[in-house]
C-alpha cells in the first residue's frame, strides 16, 4: 500500500494542477489558431487531471485515478473528433484564424 | 306519497303494478345505440333494421305504458301519484336529485300519447324516410327522443325533468337539421334551439328558485309544501314570499320556450325544415306539448301567484288568435299546420290558465292524434309531389290520391271542432273554462274555433277539391338527390322513386305507410267522446287535480250553482263553436272550392292585411331589428375596439411584437460571434461563481 501523500506535497501537485490549467486557459483566450487553442483546451483538461490525481491520492481514494482513465480515453476519442471538425472547418475557409468564424455577431 | 287508494294493500298493489314504468326509457335507449351502431356500420343493407329495431323498442315501451295505466286501477279511487324508486343520482349537501319516476294519472295519459302516437309515426316514418341515406341515424334520434321524453313525463323532481325537457331539445335540433347539407335546415335548427335558451333560462332560474324556497325539487315534497297552509302563511313578510309569486313565472317561460307562446313562437314554423315524420312526432304531438303538461303539473304551484294563471290564459289565448290569424295567409301546408300547431297549443295554456287542466290535458291528447294525422298526410302529399308544399301549385288531388284525402279530411274535421269529432269535445271543454272565468278570453277563443275552421278546409279544399292541376316539385325527401347519386343507388324503392324521373304522377302511399294513418284518423274522430270521462278521472287522479267545488265556494256559488252555470255555459260553446265550424267549412268551400276568382279579387282588394299576414306579423324582422341587429352592433363594436385595437393593434402588433426586438437589439452589441469573447465570458462567469461559493464557504 502506498503512503498518503503529505499536504506540502499535494500543494506543489494542486500548484501545478492549476498552473497548467491557467496556461491552457491564457493560451486559448490568447491564440487565434483553432489547431492551438485545441492544443490548451486538451492542457486545462491535463491540469484537472492532475489535481484529481493528487486529491485521489491524498485521501487514498483510488475512484480518482480509476476516472482519470477514462478521461484520458474520453480525450483520444474526442481529439479525434475535434481535429476532424478542425480540418472540415479548414476545407471551407481555407485558414485556421478562428476570427473567420464570426457569423454569431449580434 | 301523497297518496292513496281506499286501502293500503290496494296502494302497495298498485305500486307494484306501476313499477314496470322504469323499463319504459330503458327500451328507446337500447334502440338508440343499435340504431346508432347499425349507421356506422359499411353494411350499408343492415341499416334498414333500425327501422324495425326503433317501432318494436317503442311499441314495448307503448305496451308498458298501457300495463302503467291499467295497474293504476279504477283512478277515481285515487288522489295523487306514486313513486317508482330508481337509483339515486345527485347528493350534495340537502340536494338531493334521484332518478325516480312518478306515476300518477297525468304521466300515465303523457305516456300513453307519447309511446302510441311516436310508435304509429315511426311505422309510418320507416317508408317515408326509405332511401334516405341518414335512415339509421333518423332512427336513432327518434329513439334519442323517446327516452328524452318518456324521462320527461316520468321523472319525481324538477332536476330529471330538466333533463328530459334538455333532451327533447337536443332530439329536436338534431331532427330539425337532419338534412344538415342544406343551409335553411341548420339555421332553422339553430333558431330552435337558441329561442328555447331563453326559456330554459328562466325555466332553470324557476327550479333553483323552487329548491330553495321549499328546500326540495321532488314533486312530493313540493306539492306537500304548497299544499301546507300555514307554511306558505309563514312566508309572508320575507323572500321567501316574494319567490313564490316570482317561481311560477320562471317556469312559465320555460314552457311558452318550449310549446311556442308569444313571444317565443318564431322557432316552431321554421322547424318544419325537419323531415315530416319529425314535425308530427315532436313539433306537434308531444315535445312541444311539454309546457302545457309542466303547467297541469305544477298547477298547485302556480295557484300561489294570483296573476301566474291568468297571464299563462292571456299569452295561450292571444297566441290561439294570432297564429291562427297567420295560418289564414299562409301557402306552405306544412308551415300553415304549424301555426295551427301554435295556435292549438295556445288553446291548451289557455285552458290550464283558467284551470281546466282537464280541458288542456284533453285537447293535449287528442291534439296529438289529429295534428299528427294532418302532418303526415301532408308529408304523403309531399312525398307524391317531390317535395311541392305549395298550395297555389296544387289542386284537385282527390282523385289521384283519394285516400290520403279522406285521411286527412278526418283530421281536417277534428281540428275544425266539427260536432262528435275528439277535436270538438276537447275545444269546447277548454272555450267553457275559459267563458266562465275570463269571458273576453273565452270569446277569443270561439273567434279562433271559426278562423280555424276557415283555414284548415282552405287549405283540404286548395289541395284536393276543384279542377285537377298540379306542379311537382324538385326535390326528394327536402333535399336534391342530384347532390348525393350514389346514396340513392341502395335505395330500396329505387324503382318507385328513380332520381332521374321524379316527375311522375302524384301516387297514393303504400299500405304500410297508410296503416298507422287509419289508426290515427280513428283516434282524430273517436278519442272525444269516448275519452272524456277517462280524461277527467285520470286528471283528477294527478297533481293536475283542481277542486272546482272548493273555487266555487269561494266565489260565492254552491256546487249546484256552479254545475248547472257551467252545463248552461258548455250547451252554449258546443251550439256555437259547433255550428259555427260548420258555417265556416261552407264558406271555405264557397272560397276555396267554387269561387276561386273571387277570392284572388278579395284578396287583391285586401292586399296590405294579406301581405302583413302573409308575413307573419314581420315579428321575425321585428325581433331581428329590436334583438339581433343591437347584437350585431355590439359584436362589430367589439370586434373593432377589442380584438382589432387591442388584442390585434396594441397588444400584438405592439407589445408581443416590439418588446422582444427592443430587449433583442439592445443585447445585440455584447454578442460579437467571436470565439475567445465567449470562452472569456464563460471563464469570468466561472470565476464569479467560483467567488460567490468561495465567499458563501468562508463566511
Amino acid at each position: 500500500m502506498p503512503d498518503a501523500l503529505s499536504n506540502i506535497a499535494l500543494n506543489h501537485y494542486l500548484l501545478a494542477g492549476a498552473l497548467l490549467f491557467v496556461i491552457g486557459l491564457i493560451g486559448f483566450v490568447a491564440r487565434r489558431n483553432l489547431i492551438v487553442m485545441f492544443l490548451c483546451t486538451e492542457m486545462m483538461f491535463q491540469g484537472i487531471v492532475v489535481t484529481m490525481v493528487a486529491f485521489s491520492r491524498y485521501h487514498m481514494n483510488f475512484d480518482g485515478q480509476v476516472f482519470v482513465i477514462f478521461v484520458l480515453t474520453i480525450a483520444a476519442a474526442e481529439a479525434a473528433l475535434a481535429l476532424g471538425l478542425v480540418v472540415l472547418l479548414f476545407r471551407r475557409k481555407h485558414t485556421l484564424d478562428a476570427e473567420a468564424w464570426s457569423t454569431m455577431k449580434g | 306519497m301523497l297518496t292513496l287508494a281506499a286501502n293500503p294493500a290496494d296502494t302497495h298493489d298498485i305500486a307494484q303494478a306501476v313499477s314496470v314504468a322504469k323499463y319504459i326509457p330503458v327500451l328507446p335507449l337500447v334502440s338508440m345505440c343499435v340504431c346508432a351502431l347499425l349507421g356506422c356500420l359499411p353494411a350499408k343493407g343492415l341499416r334498414k333494421l333500425a327501422a324495425p329495431v326503433t317501432i318494436a323498442a317503442i311499441a314495448g315501451s307503448f305496451a308498458l305504458s298501457v300495463m302503467v295505466m291499467l295497474g293504476l286501477g279504477d283512478v277515481t279511487q285515487l288522489h295523487g301519484g306514486f313513486t317508482v324508486p330508481g337509483f339515486d343520482w345527485i347528493h350534495v349537501g340537502d340536494f338531493a336529485a334521484n332518478f325516480n319516476f312518478y306515476i300518477d294519472g297525468l304521466s300515465s295519459v303523457m305516456l300513453i300519447v307519447v309511446t302510441g302516437v311516436g310508435m304509429l309515426i315511426a311505422i309510418y316514418a320507416a317508408g317515408y324516410m326509405a332511401g334516405d341515406h341518414g335512415y339509421a341515424r333518423f332512427f336513432a334520434y327518434i329513439s334519442l327522443f323517446l327516452l328524452a321524453m318518456t324521462l320527461l313525463v316520468l321523472a319525481d323532481n324538477l332536476v330529471l325533468l330538466y333533463l328530459g325537457w334538455e333532451g327533447v331539445g337536443l332530439a329536436s335540433y338534431l331532427l330539425i337539421g337532419f338534412y344538415y347539407r342544406k343551409p335553411s335546415a341548420v339555421a332553422a335548427a339553430k333558431k330552435a334551439f337558441i329561442v328555447n335558451r331563453v326559456g330554459d333560462f328562466g325555466f332553470a332560474l324557476g327550479i333553483m328558485t323552487i329548491f330553495l324556497t321549499f328546500g326540495a325539487i321532488s314533486y312530493d315534497a313540493v306539492f306537500t309544501s304548497v299544499g301546507d297552509r300555514s307554511l306558505i302563511a309563514g312566508f309572508e313578510g320575507t323572500w321567501k314570499h316574494t319567490a313564490v309569486l316570482v317561481a311560477p313565472f320562471l317556469l312559465m317561460l320555460g314552457a311558452f320556450g318550449k310549446s311556442a307562446q308569444l313571444p317565443l313562437h318564431v322557432w316552431l314554423p321554421d322547424a318544419m325544415e325537419g323531415p315530416t315524420p319529425v314535425s308530427a312526432l315532436i313539433h306537434a304531438a308531444t315535445m312541444v306539448t311539454a309546457g302545457v303538461y309542466m303547467i297541469a303539473r305544477f298547477i298547485p304551484v302556480f295557484q300561489l301567484s294570483p296573476y301566474a294563471l291568468t297571464t299563462v290564459a292571456v299569452i295561450g289565448g292571444a297566441t290561439a288568435l294570432f297564429a291562427a290569424t297567420i295560418a289564414l295567409c299562409q301557402y306552405d301546408i306544412k308551415r300553415i299546420w304549424a301555426y295551427s300547431t301554435c295556435s292549438q297549443l295556445g288553446y291548451m295554456f289557455l285552458g290550464v290558465g283558467v284551470l281546466g287542466t282537464m280541458g288542456g290535458v284533453f285537447h293535449l291528447f287528442t291534439h296529438a292524434f289529429f295534428k299528427a294525422l294532418l302532418f303526415l298526410t301532408a308529408g304523403s302529399v309531399m312525398h307524391a309531389m317531390a317535395g311541392q308544399l305549395d298550395l297555389r301549385k296544387m289542386s284537385g288531388l282527390f282523385k289521384k290520391m283519394p285516400v290520403t284525402a279522406v285521411l286527412m279530411l278526418c283530421g281536417c274535421v277534428a281540428l275544425a271542432g266539427v260536432p262528435f269529432t275528439a277535436g270538438f269535445y276537447s275545444k269546447d271543454t277548454i272555450l267553457t273554462d275559459a267563458l266562465a272565468k275570463y269571458p273576453v278570453l273565452g270569446w277569443m277563443g270561439i273567434g279562433t274555433a271559426l278562423l280555424t275552421a276557415f283555414y284548415t278546409f282552405r287549405l283540404w279544399f286548395r289541395v284536393f277539391m276543384g279542377p285537377t292541376e298540379y306542379t311537382m316539385g324538385d326535390e326528394h325527401h327536402g333535399y336534391s338527390p342530384t347532390e348525393h347519386p350514389q346514396e340513392f343507388e341502395d335505395a330500396d324503392h329505387h324503382d318507385e322513386h328513380g332520381h332521374d324521373d321524379h316527375h311522375h304522377e302524384p301516387h297514393e302511399m303504400p299500405w304500410l305507410m297508410n296503416a298507422p294513418l287509419l289508426v290515427l284518423a280513428a283516434g282524430a274522430l273517436l278519442l272525444g267522446y269516448f275519452g272524456k270521462d277517462w280524461m277527467a278521472n285520470m286528471i283528477d287522479a294527478s297533481s293536475a287535480h283542481v277542486d272546482h267545488d272548493e273555487l266555487a265556494k269561494a266565489a260565492g256559488m254552491t256546487p249546484e250553482q256552479h254545475h248547472k252555470h257551467h252545463k248552461e255555459l258548455h250547451t252554449f260553446v258546443s251550439i256555437v263553436s259547433g255550428g259555427g265550424a260548420l258555417v265556416m267549412i261552407a264558406l271555405a268551400a264557397y272560397f276555396h272550392w267554387f269561387n276561386r276568382g273571387l277570392t284572388a279579387k278579395i284578396a287583391g282588394l285586401t292586399r296590405p292585411i294579406v301581405t302583413f299576414l302573409n308575413n307573419k306579423w314581420y315579428i321575425d324582422e321585428l325581433y331581428h331589428l329590436i334583438i339581433v341587429t343591437p347584437l350585431r352592433i355590439l359584436g362589430w363594436v367589439f370586434y373593432l375596439v377589442f380584438d382589432r385595437f387591442l388584442l390585434d393593434g396594441v397588444i400584438y402588433d405592439g407589445i408581443l411584437q416590439w418588446t422582444p426586438k427592443l430587449l433583442g437589439e439592445a443585447q445585440a452589441p455584447t454578442q460579437r460571434g467571436k470565439l475567445q469573447g465567449f470562452a472569456m465570458s464563460m471563464g469570468v462567469g466561472l470565476l464569479i461563481v467560483l467567488a460567490i461559493v468561495a465567499y458563501a464557504v468562508m463566511v
